[in-house]
């Protein structure tokens, strides 16, 4: 998996690529373990990720508490449709902020 | 040493000669008091005698010149005898009463009519006892005491005659206070001199148990000591002839006797010892003939055990690969146990593979071995043998015994393989044996065993029986055979000493699509791979990929304790028809099923932590199944194929 970052006028952009599963999930700690100081919006942007479990769901859900944490807001955009399926299964499309492709 | 012997003896006799002491000075004490009374009262008595034959010249004389005459007498006596007071006095009335008619102190002479008695008047005194004793004539004379200023004093009276011939009372007294303080100089004295020999009887008896009784025992107790603790083989050389020299004989000898015992022991623990430590490698050397108990094949899975009866076994196993398409399989018993056995094993196990090797024909490899056997065979040792060669061209397995146990097919069907028998090996050249060939399908397993397990006697001296082990076999549906039947005999046999080696090999035919992982994470890119490779609809491919995850890594946090080594994961995947996915793992016993949510609308993913990845598994699978048997967790997850 790989995870580009930017963060620009208080928007904090995650860019996940490939498969976010157990055995990657734990790349995405240093990146959601410490939100960037002035942090208004936090992004993830899955128009690349091809594939999540439930491993990728709790990292999603650990930087969802953490932005809360700081006052920010949270969202998830550009969501295909097999990664869709899983956040809908999950629940996760009515706990947050979630744009589809 | 603080208790010291002869401090334990001398001290007690000490404290009991110090009473001693005591009631031997008292009694001297009161036996001196007594002697010297004695004596004074018979000196007084003199005194007295000698004072009234010195007046009785008077008796006749006037009043004034008999009392002139004992005033100087008595005062004379006084002086010359120690004496206190005398006096002479004469009852009257009613006799309870005397009057003084003359009176005489060491310092002087007294008027009679000024003495003042306590009871009584001027010049009279009160009559005691021994003063009536007298005058009533009962007594000649009588003595008495008193106390006068805290002196005793002791007195002498008696009847003499007086003036006018008239009968008097003749009263002397003395002082005794120096006898008291005599007998009591002569106690301390006594005392002093019984306290000193006590002392010096009491030291006398304490070097005496010191050299002869102590130090002898101490020598005796620290050669003890440096023996039992220090195991110092100290001698010992006491001059003695008594109790304690017998005592030191017999600690000398029991010193030597242990020391040689000790030496021959361990001369002898030594030498079994080299022996077991050669057996024991020699168990080794065989069992490092025999192949992996779990070795790594790709078409069959094989399981296998050898547990030899005393450190060194008789039966043999191996498998091996011959060729790309052959798996030789082999179980045999040479009759007898030990070291004998074994050799023959190591013969036979190696011979019979390179027969294998040259041509995989299970009766033709018996024929030779038992040729090969039988031919240079002067002690006629024999073994019995099973052959199996296994194909996986055509997935036939070909079969041939040498009076062996049956072995048995067991899996979706039940099978005992009793139809290929012939002679045992090395009794009788040119034996035939014959072949018998079946078809294998996907998780058939064949289990071979020798008769150490239908043999195994309990403490009753009862078999296990075949009909125990069939029945076992029976009910089997998948899992781990081998540890399953061996608890079945432990349970059977408990403590009693194993009789004969003990050897199982499962082999079991693996499903084309299977994989063996070792439970880490990383290994899911297999079973990854697996699936996306498969023929299954593309749509299913990403779903089922993930059901398999959250199961696999399921399995990978929980079914195991992480200091097991042995732990395998089987997954297989069978596309015929309905897609099914069998993990099947030798784990801790945990069944996914229970407590799946059904409340995912109130799941909280920034507060909860688990269950996620087995409700997303559960959802995407059509049916699950679970079970539990022969120690492995056996999960399906099955999605039906859409009709196209």
């Amino acid at each position: 998996m790989t995870i580009n970052k930017t963060f620009e006028n208080g928007i904090l952009t995650l860019s996940f690529e490939g498969w976010f599963n157990t055995e990657t999930a734990p790349e995405a700690d240093p990146f959601i373990g410490n939100l960037d100081e002035g942090t208004e919006h936090l992004i993830f942007d899955f128009e690349k990720l091809e594939y999540i479990s439930s491993a990728g769901l709790r990292k999603v859900a650990a930087a969802a508490k953490n932005a809360r944490g700081i006052g920010a807001d949270f969202k998830i955009i550009n969501v295909g449709l097999a990664v869709m399926s899983v956040l809908k299964m999950t629940g996760f499309t009515n706990k947050f902020t979630i744009d589809a492709k | 040493m603080k208790d010291s012997l002869a401090r334990k003896i001398t001290v007690p006799f000490f404290l009991i000669f110090m009473m001693l002491t005591f009631v031997l000075a008292g009694v001297g004490y009161l036996h001196v008091r007594h002697s010297v009374l004695d004596q004074v009262q018979t000196d007084m008595h003199s005194n007295v005698v000698d004072l009234e034959t010195r007046l009785t010249d008077y008796t006749e004389a006037s009043r004034g010149a008999f009392i002139d005459e004992f005033h100087k007498h008595a005062l004379e006596m006084c002086d010359s005898y120690n004496l206190d007071y005398i006096a002479i006095s004469v009852p009257f009335g009613n006799l309870k009463e005397a009057k003084y008619l003359a009176v005489v102190e060491n310092d002087g002479i007294l008027d009679p009519e000024k003495i003042k008695d306590t009871g009584s008047t001027l010049g009279t005194y009160l009559l005691e006892g021994a003063e009536y004793n007298v005058w009533s004539e009962s007594k000649e004379f009588d003595f008495f005491t008193w106390n006068v200023d805290d002196s005793n004093e002791i007195g002498i009276v008696t009847k003499i005659k007086g003036p006018d011939n008239k009968d008097y009372l003749l009263t002397v007294d003395k002082s005794v206070h120096y006898i008291n303080t005599l007998s009591r100089n002569y106690f301390t004295g006594m005392a002093a001199v019984i306290l000193l020999l006590f002392v010096l009887m009491t030291i006398v008896l304490y070097i005496v148990i010191k050299v002869r009784v102590s130090t002898p025992a101490r020598s005796i107790s620290t050669a003890m000591e440096q023996f039992a603790v220090n195991g110092e083989h100290t001698t010992i050389l006491l001059p003695q002839n008594d109790e304690f020299g017998v005592i030191n004989q017999a600690f000398n000898k029991m010193v030597t006797d242990i020391d040689n015992y000790v030496n021959s022991i361990s001369k002898l623990s030594h030498e079994r010892e080299r022996q077991l430590a050669e057996i024991e490698i020699a168990g080794k050397i065989q069992k490092g003939f025999l192949p992996p108990e779990h070795p790594d094949f790709k078409e069959l899975e094989i399981n296998s055990t050898m547990i030899p009866a005393k450190y060194i076994g008789g039966d043999i196993y191996d498998f091996k690969k011959i060729d790309d398409t052959h798996y030789y399989l082999m179980i045999a018993d040479v009759a007898g146990k030990g070291l004998s056995a074994s050799l023959y094993m190591a013969v036979m196990l190696t011979n019979m593979r390179q027969f294998a090797l040259n041509n995989p024909n299970p009766s033709l490899i018996l024929r030779q071995a038992n040729n090969y056997l039988a031919a240079k065979n002067p002690e006629s040792v024999f073994l019995s043998a099973f052959v199996a060669v296994y194909n996986t061209s055509d997935n036939t397995l070909t079969y041939s015994s040498a009076g062996h146990n049956p072995p048995y097919i067991l899996g979706k069907r039940f099978q005992k393989l009793d139809n290929a028998n012939g002679t045992v090996l090395g009794l009788f050249e040119n034996e035939e044996y014959t072949n018998v060939a079946i078809r294998l399908e996907p998780d058939d397993m064949l289990f071979l065993y020798t008769d150490g397990i239908t043999e195994a006697l309990n403490r009753r001296k009862e078999f296990y029986t075949e009909e125990r082990l069939e029945s076992l076999l029976r009910d089997y549906h998948g899992g781990d055979l081998i540890s399953t039947i061996l608890k079945s005999l432990k349970s059977f046999v408990l403590n009693t000493e194993q009789s004969d080696d003990i050897t199982m090999v499962a082999v079991r035919v693996r499903n084309e699509n299977e994989l063996v992982l070792k439970g880490t994470i990383e290994e899911f890119e297999q079973i990854k791979h697996s699936l996306l490779q498969s023929d299954i609809p593309e749509d299913d491919k990403l779903p089922l990929c993930l059901a398999a995850e959250e199961i696999y890594s399921n399995i990978c946090a929980y079914g195991y304790d992480p200091e097991e080594k042995s732990r395998k994961v089987h997954f297989t995947l069978q596309t015929k028809g309905d897609i099914v996915m069998t993990f099947r793992d030798n784990g801790t016993p945990y069944n996914p099923l229970e407590d799946i949510r059904d409340d995912i609308e109130n799941y909280d993913p920034e507060n909860e932590e688990g269950g996620l990845g087995k409700y997303i598994a559960f959802n995407i699978a059509d049916d699950v199944k679970y079970n539990y048997t022969n120690n492995e967790n056996t999960l399906e997850i099955t999605k039906r194929r859409k009709e196209s």
